[in-house]
């Protein structure tokens, strides 16, 4: 893992500490947010110019908003749970004055006039946004290579993708950038990336958290959720940013459910099911990887049986014909006319046309392509309404499943983190590294990548714990008793954080 | 390496297994399944033929101009063709490249192995995967039409060229197997009408169905229509977007894979079933209706590529003679 060594022997000592422990030391005045922020942008100075998580660093902002809330902290007021904690955001929240680009030409430079939602409640917590992270072109795509602006390498072997397509938000938090990103998962795209980078990350149920101000690509799976490197840091973005929102008609009427209070430690009694279709489509050395975390949860007091689900194989098809579908709707609306490029023509629909053509890449045309053709006229019905039954399908062979068990067990990824370039020539092969995450997000259920053990290629292995609609309270504690039992990760950020006193950021710092 | 290379070497090994057992039954895919073609045109004595994805039909001459221009200018070595497997994970160990002068000589193997195709007179069983991004999947049409023997097909639902490492690989064995007892026991030879030929095909499809009986299915019927290039320049224009014949070419290709690959669900029953449009139940919610402030004019104009007078400004909506 040398990578790894490179990265933290250059990150000050700080960049490894939890989300946790940062907003406890800051809230009690026992370390500045200035001092934080300090110590993460040094972090990202010395290592992003190779890796390159972020889009935009805004280190301006982040450094006046650190000043506050230590000012807040100063005079005795609550600076919030996130007080003082670096966040990385991707790049299709919208923050407000601050560029949003999706990594598309066709949104480059573009100031959103608002803030999402999710940013405001991480401000309002006390957290502080430290930049936008790259991601594949309006996160279509598992790798973050369809950036327009170049792919992320993965942080910890930088010949490999990160995932994606929130790939930026992974890295960052594997490499020290931020304890905490959010990103968004259509249909995988935060615990995929998650996987391969040896992070959590964690998809709510639809309509937990708002996507006011997500940049839409498919509004029916679209879910904002966070990473970090550990599950108890998530659980405590996901209380932040959760809970109904009127700015968003899908939004749940509830208020976020607790779940760090729940995650004391040990937790016993879960009816486990582990799903054969899933881990059938996975390499040996990961599936190898998911039954040894359903042992570890049989030998922690849980049932663990294998279920079969067999309806899972459609997954991938139903979603490569809605998602589209609704992508080539949303991004109707990129047509030169009110905000990002513009390339002049003589009419308006030329100018559209000449707009498209050259502000999307190859992934968003296909996407586009793809959609509008499986919803024209003569195909709609053998195409978009089967997959929307399907889905129906889908759904309701899930719900069963959960009338049997509290949670499933599963896969992240069919396999670890791939070579760069290795599947940019064949979009199905990169469809398919989304086959054990899509099921989710048509069933709109939450689900979450915790790193247990790594591959034979020395790479990390997501185990994904997936339940039903409503229920993050029991997966994040699933999720924390495997984190508990995991094998070695192999990987410096996780084991530095694991080790009480901060072992491992002495041997960063003498490196 | 060429064409003569490899058959001595298929034929050598042909020859000390037929020294060393009664009857053989020969198996071969892609290129492979050349060899044993031809094995079998000039061995008669062959009991049987197992052909999974073979490489048959003879690539156009403009193809092996281009080729040989190719080669001319100095590449000897084109991309590799390799991998080409629907199962996650599985990569098939091939060469880094494809050197163009031994693919055309396996092209000229070819030709002389169409002439000489109806002397093959051994029962044949042939697989053919419904994508193929390595041979057509004309090709196994092209040999059915050509061969004077009983053809036993059995379509492959869920693989691609390399079926043998495929989703596919264990019916594939196990329907080989089964057909060598059947040769060697002197039966299958039997089956030469075309509706038997049929008989068999339907008889697989639904081994392939059963292995699948969970799941609420029905029988395939006839594969979609490919998407034409035609049809996704119509697409092209429906959502403003303008492509250049290459990547028509391209996108035509790609959305053909993932729409044949979408074909999967018409095996599942969605006669009784809803569709889903949102995961969970939405309800229309109002908002109370007191004014509040909306987004600041200036700054959202600020972010328009072109503004007048507090308006977008766009060009003109209807072109001359509108």
């Amino acid at each position: 893992m040398t990578p790894v060594g490179e990265v933290r022997a250059s990150s000050p000592v700080g960049a490894f500490r939890t989300a946790i422990e940062i907003a406890t030391a800051v809230s009690k005045g026992n370390l500045s947010a200035r001092e934080v922020i300090e110590e993460h942008l040094a972090s990202i100075a010395a290592a992003d110019g190779e890796i390159h998580a972020f889009n935009e660093v805004t280190s301006r902002a982040a450094l006046d908003d650190a000043d506050r809330v230590d000012r807040l902290v100063a005079a005795g007021e609550d600076p919030g749970l996130l007080a003082g904690v670096p966040v990385a955001l991707k790049d299709n929240l919208c923050t407000r004055g601050a560029p949003t680009t999706c990594s598309s030409r066709i949104l480059a430079g573009w100031r959103p006039p608002y803030d999402a939602t999710v940013v405001r409640r991480v401000r309002e917590a006390g957290g502080i946004i430290i930049g936008k992270t790259n991601m594949d072109e309006f996160a279509m795509g598992s790798s973050t290579e369809s950036s327009a602006f170049g792919p992320t390498l993965n942080p910890l072997d930088r010949s490999r993708v990160p995932g994606g397509s929130s790939g930026g938000s992974a890295a960052a938090v594997a490499a020290g950038f931020a304890p905490l990103a959010l990103g968004s998962d259509t249909g995988g795209s935060i615990r995929q990336p998650a996987a391969m980078c040896g992070v959590v990350g964690m998809k709510p149920t639809y309509g937990m958290v708002s996507r006011y101000g997500l940049v839409a690509f498919a509004s029916s799976f679209d879910q904002v959720g966070p990473f970090a490197r550990g599950v108890r840091d998530a659980a405590m973005l996901f209380e932040a940013i959760a809970g109904h929102d009127e700015a968003d008609s899908t939004s749940l009427d509830r208020p976020a459910p607790a779940v760090t209070t729940l995650l004391g430690g040990g937790g016993n009694g879960f009816r486990v099911g582990v799903v054969s279709e899933l881990v059938d489509a996975a390499s040996a050395d990961v599936a190898r990887r998911v039954r040894e975390a359903a042992d570890l949860l049989a030998s922690c007091g849980s049932s663990v049986e294998e279920v079969s689900i067999p309806m899972c194989v459609y997954s991938l098809t139903a979603y490569y014909l809605l998602a589209p579908a609704e992508a080539s709707s949303n991004l109707a609306r990129y047509d030169g006319v009110r905000y990002g490029l513009r390339v002049d023509a003589p009419t308006a629909e030329q100018m559209t046309t000449a707009t498209r053509s050259e502000g999307f890449g190859d992934e968003v045309k296909r996407r586009i392509m793809l959609g509008t053709y499986a919803l024209s006229a003569g195909y709609y019905d053998a195409y978009y309404a089967r997959a929307q039954r399907v889905r129906t399908l889908i759904l309701e062979a899930f719900n069963a499943a959960y009338e049997r068990f509290d949670v499933l067990l599963a896969p992240t990824t069919p396999t670890t983190a791939f070579a760069l370039g290795s599947k940019t020539n064949d979009p199905l092969a990169m469809y398919l590294s989304d086959v054990c995450t899509i099921p989710s997000n048509l069933a709109g259920h939450p689900a979450m990548s915790v790193p247990f053990g790594v591959g034979d290629d020395g790479m990390p292995v997501g185990v994904q714990v997936l339940a039903p609609a409503l229920a993050e309270p029991v997966m994040f504690q699933v999720a924390a008793v495997l984190e508990d039992g995991s094998p070695p990760v192999g990987h410096g950020a996780v084991a530095a954080e694991r080790s009480p006193a901060h072992g491992g950021t002495a041997e960063g710092t003498s490196g | 390496m060429r064409f003569k290379d490899w058959y001595g070497a298929a034929e050598g090994a042909y020859l000390r297994l037929a020294g060393a057992t009664r009857r053989v039954v020969v198996a071969g895919l892609s290129m492979g399944g050349s060899l044993a073609c031809r094995l079998a045109a000039d061995h008669p004595e062959i009991a049987g033929l197992v052909l999974i994805n073979p490489f048959i039909e003879p690539p156009a001459e403009s193809f092996r101009e281009i080729l040989r221009a190719t080669l001319a200018a100095g590449t000897e070595i084109a991309p590799a063709v390799g991998s080409d497997i629907a199962k996650p994970a599985i990569s098939e160990l091939s060469y880094p490249g494809s050197p163009l002068a031994a693919a055309l000589s396996l092209f000229e193997g070819l030709d002389d192995l169409v002439a000489d195709l109806d002397r093959i007179s051994c029962p044949v069983m042939l697989f053919s995967s419904r994508q193929d991004h390595v041979v057509p999947v004309t090709t196994g049409d092209f040999l059915m039409e050509r061969l004077k023997v009983p053809v036993r097909r059995t379509w492959l639902e869920h693989s691609y060229h390399v079926a043998t490492l495929d989703y596919d690989a264990e019916i594939i064995e196990s329907s080989a197997v089964a057909f060598a007892r059947e040769v060697l026991d002197g039966v299958a030879g039997q089956e030469s009408t075309p509706a038997a030929r049929s008989g068999a095909v339907m008889e697989s499809h639904e081994g392939l169905a059963v292995e699948r009986s969970a799941v609420r299915e029905r029988r395939v019927e006839a594969p979609a229509a490919r998407i034409t290039i035609e049809e996704v320049a119509h697409v092209a224009r429906l959502a403003r977007l303008s492509l250049s014949n290459s990547e028509l070419e391209q996108f035509t290709g790609q959305l053909a894979a993932v729409l044949d690959h979408a074909a999967d669900m018409d095996r599942v029953d969605i006669s009784a079933v809803a569709p889903t449009s949102r995961p969970l139940p939405v309800q229309n919610v109002m908002r109370d209706d007191n004014p509040h402030s909306s987004l600041e004019r200036d700054e959202v104009l600020s972010q328009a590529p072109r503004v007048e007078n507090d308006r977008f400004l766009v060009p003109r909506i209807l072109s001359e003679g509108q």
